[in-house]
Order: structure tokens, then sequence, then C-alpha cells
């Protein structure tokens, strides 16, 4: 019973992975950046709701309405003044700016809220659970994540292949200079990219404050299970990252049953044999579709 | 200003390193206008596209279109100024079908929103004969279709003027007279043509005015028969490099008035 209850959470902590490894996959698939400071970014959304909470007065759950368009905004405005320039100078410049802003988040925040943990708190959808027998009960949460994982994956490859939007980050994606010369402004498609990436890591640290705790240093630990899930997936593909995430979060449970410290090794391993089955992932692609 | 041209090229010099492809080009082209370029490989003739459309860089010179300045404007804001230009080698959304290929261009070159934008993009389609292949991925054309989309896709921007770089290569005679229908098409409502060919019959049956360059310089610039007929230009295309197929062509064509066949197909990478 207790595999499949381990298998079970697996499958929900996944959404959490998930909601990682998304903005991550879609950073990647148009504009090949990779993002060290993913998960500080999304540590800082769970703080920056730690701040607002008291402030606005409006309970935890629906804190997301204000933080996500902040980073949203945020993402955009990044990509404009500090990835873009970037970009020019090859994909080495953008690893290391990228690297030096995930340090500078990380010692901004140790200043500003020590290295103590904190967490939202969400009341009863928090503590309460679905009982489906007596030895295997789902958290409400932990449903409402890999609900909000999977429709954000569902909405964003909708996105891509159905609105004008989505079909142009698609055709600058293939090719950036062909796109400029229709009329496409390649820098503000990369802006609304990277607004879409900073909104769903926003989510994806909301979900983490408030499934676990954040201390200022948890970023890296997250943005390493985002990378697996998308390398595993295949870079690129976002169904290929669904998957990702969810394999992710199986093996992390599963490896906690077998051995109270395999739990943080399993997916690390799984992730290394996947890999060296199949170096492409599941669903390797050339471009996003 | 009625006698502003609609493009304007003054003293446009572009060097590669030691290779001048521009050495002070200047020439215009009216409203309408449609004008071929020929000339050798190398000449620069593609380099003066992309120094138009804004790719490329030029050291030194002006490009205006309706007499604003475009130095600083990049290819973006260009297109949606009005200048549209294919590819030699076409360079398709791949993982797009051929509708969306349209489609993002009537979006994003020709302002068009919702139900305007569709409307573009289906008449440019049965326009340029791909209609029946809409929902086709794009990377999964072959080269005839190819050459069609890259012109469809510069068409849906609604340019006033349109650039072709070599959309005939590679392509058999009757391909090739269905080519000439659309650009023959394109130039009824309106739009500017400047073509880069090799295969100077298509030229010769679409254009106004035949410029040749070489060297960074224009050699010939007049009605398409005076051009081909001037010595200059038959010197250049008589045994420059040996093997030089569209060499060859030209002087056939200019010495006899019609072509030879056994055109090579162009492989699309």
């Amino acid at each position: 019973m207790s595999w499949i209850n381990a298998l079970i959470q697996g499958i929900f902590l996944g959404g959490l992975f998930v909601l990682f490894a998304a903005g991550l996959s879609l950073l990647f698939g148009v504009m090949e950046v990779i993002n060290l400071a993913h998960g500080d970014i999304a540590v800082a959304a769970g703080y920056l709701a730690v701040v607002l909470i008291p402030l606005l007065h409006i309970p935890a759950i629906w804190i997301f309405i204000v933080v996500v368009p902040v980073f949203v905004v945020i993402g955009y405005v990044m990509q404009r003044l500090l990835f873009q320039p970037s970009l020019k100078s090859g994909s080495l410049t953008t690893l290391l700016v990228t690297f030096g802003l995930s340090v500078i988040i990380e010692n901004l925040l140790l200043e500003g809220f020590s290295a103590n943990s904190h967490s939202l708190s969400i009341g009863a959808l928090g503590s309460g659970a679905f009982r489906i027998t007596h030895q295997l009960s789902i958290s409400y949460l932990s449903v409402a994540i890999l609900l909000v994982a999977i429709a954000t994956i569902v909405i964003i490859q909708l996105g891509l292949s159905r609105t004008n939007t989505g079909r142009i980050i698609r055709a600058v994606a293939d090719d950036r200079e062909a796109a400029q010369l229709i009329g496409a402004d390649y820098r503000h498609v990369f802006g609304i990219a990277a607004g879409v990436a900073f909104g769903t890591v926003a989510l994806a640290g909301l979900a983490l404050s408030m499934y676990s705790q954040i201390t200022p240093s948890a970023g890296p630990t997250y943005l390493i299970y985002g990378f697996e899930a998308v390398v595993i997936g295949g870079l690129g593909s976002l169904w290929g990252t669904l998957a990702g995430g969810i394999v992710l979060g199986v093996a992390a449970t599963i490896g906690l049953v077998a051995s109270a410290n395999f739990g943080a090794l399993a997916p690390h391993l799984v992730f290394l044999a996947i890999l060296a089955i199949r170096p492409n992932g599941f669903f390797p692609k050339k471009a996003l579709a | 200003m009625e006698n502003t041209p609609l493009l304007e090229l003054i003293g446009i010099v572009k060097r590669f390193n030691k290779v001048s492809v521009a050495e002070g080009l200047a020439f215009s082209v009216a409203d309408g206008e449609a004008v071929g370029i020929v000339g050798p490989n190398g000449a620069g003739k593609t380099s003066l596209f992309g120094i138009i459309s804004g790719e490329l860089h030029e050291d030194a010179g002006e490009v205006r279109l309706g007499g604003e300045l475009l130095n600083r404007r990049d290819s973006a804001d260009r297109c949606k100024m009005g200048i549209g230009r294919t590819h030699q080698v076409p360079r398709p959304f791949q993982q797009m079908t051929v509708f969306e290929n349209v489609l993002v261009a009537a979006h994003q070159g020709a302002g068009l929103k919702g139900r305007d934008a569709t409307d573009l993009a289906s008449s440019v389609l049965s326009d340029t004969g791909l209609y029946d292949v809409a929902n086709r991925p794009a990377g999964r054309l072959g080269l005839l279709h190819r050459k069609r989309l890259e012109l469809a896709r510069a068409l849906a921007t609604r340019p006033r003027i349109l650039l072709l770089d070599e959309v005939a290569g590679g392509l058999t005679d009757p391909e090739v007279d269905e080519l000439i229908k659309i650009v023959l098409k394109a130039r009824k409502s309106g739009v500017a043509v400047i073509w880069i060919e090799h295969a100077v019959r298509a030229l010769v049956e679409t254009v106004d005015r035949l410029i040749c360059i070489a060297g960074g310089r224009i050699i010939g610039d007049g009605k398409p028969a005076q051009v081909l007929a001037m010595a200059e230009v038959k010197e250049l295309f008589l045994g420059t490099e040996p093997g030089e197929e569209s060499a060859l062509r030209m002087d056939h064509y200019a010495s006899h008035g019609h072509l030879g066949d056994g055109e090579g197909r162009q492989v699309s990478p």
C-alpha cells in the first residue's frame, strides 16, 4: 500500500516540478536562454507574497492574482534590459548573467528576510485532504498544484498553437531574422515569452511556499528539478516537460519510501538513467510546436 | 513631392574585409516600377537586398523609402513601412503550416487583425497557388512550394516594394512561367519589384528596367534589351568563370533571344 501511496503522492509532487520547469522550457525553446536564476525568481515570488499578504489583507490562496502579473512585468523588463543585451554576446554570457542574477537575488533575500524559512499559510486548504482509503489521502493543495501545473502547460501550448501572439513566438523561435523580415519585432516577442516564463515561475514559487517552506537559498535545488524535467521531457517540448516533472516527482516519493535519505537522490538517479537511455528525452523536438 | 522615388539608394558603400560589394551604388525605383538585377556571382546583388531590407548595415550611403531615411530602422520596421523580401534559399517557419506562415506575415507586416488578416492570408495563398497545401507544415514542402511560400509570405506583409532574390532559381521552365504570372499579378496591384535572377528570361518578361551590377558598381541600367546588348554586360557574362551556368544562359539569351533547356535543379538544404 505504501508503494501505491508513494506513486500517487509522487504524481502530485510532480505538479510542483512541472511548474518550475514550464518557464525554463519556454525560455529555452524560444530564445535558447538557460536561466540559472529561475529557482531564485520563484523563491523571490514566494517572499513577495509573504510581504504582500499582511499588507493587502487578502487570503494567501488568492495572492497569485497580484504576484503573477508583477512577475510577468518583471520578466518582460528583465528580458529587454538584461537578457537581451547579453544574448548578443553568446550563450555563455547569458549563462553568466543569469548566474549573477541568482547570486544577487539570493543575497538580497538573505539581507531582507534572514536565513529563516518562511511559508504561506492557507488554512483549511493546506491541511485538508481527500481520503481515498484510510491509508491513502491526497491533500487539497497537492491536487490544486497538479491541476494548476497541467493547466499552465495546456494554456501555454494552446496559446502557442492557436493565438496570434503564440504564432509569432513560434516564428521568432524558428528563424529570428526571417521573422523580422515579415515585421516581427523579436525583442518584444522575446519579452512576452520571458514575461510568461516569469509568470509561471512565480506560480511555482507560490506553490512551493504553500506546500512546504522557502529559504533564500532554496532556489537552486528546485532549479535542478526543473532542469531535469525539461531535459528528460525533451528540450522545448512542453508535453515532455509535463511528463518529465511527474516522473521526477514519482521518483522522489518512491525513493523516500525505500529509504529516508534516498528521496532527494532518487530523482537525480532517474534523470541520469533516462539520459543514458534516451539522450534527447521523451519527446525530442527541434523547436516549439 | 510628386517626384520622390519610392526607393532611393544614394552612394551605398559596403565592404567585407577587402571585398567590395557596393562601391557608391546609387539608383532609384519609382512607385509600381519593376527592376531586374543581374550580375555575376559575388557581384553584391544579395548584399544590396540585405542593405535595403536592413539585415546588413552599409558602410556609407543612404537608403530612403518614399523620401524617408531608413538607415537607422531595423528590418522589422522597414517591413512595416513597405519593404518585403524573399531569400534565395527559402526560409519558411518549418514547424508552422503554410497558412500560419502567411498569417503571421499578415499580422506583423501588414498590421492586420482577426478576420482581415485571415482574409489577406487566404487571398495571398490562392494567388500564389498554395491553397491546396495551406495546412501542410512548411518544413515538408518541396522546392517549388517553398519558393512560392517565400513569395507569399512577403506579399502578405502588403509591401510597397517587393525584393525577390532568385525566386525562380532551380525551377523548371513551366514552374518559372507560373511564378512570372504571380509576380505580374502582384505588379498589377501596384507593388514595385526588384528582382535578382539568373534566369534572364523571367526578368525580361516581367521588368521595365534592367540593372547590371559587377564588382559593386552599376555597369548597365536601362531597358532590358538595351542592357543585355551592351558590350560591357556581354563581356562580363562571356567566359568569366568557367562552368557558370548563368553566364552561358544570359549570353545565350542576349544573342539568340531564347533560352536553352536543361536547367539544373537546385537542392534545398
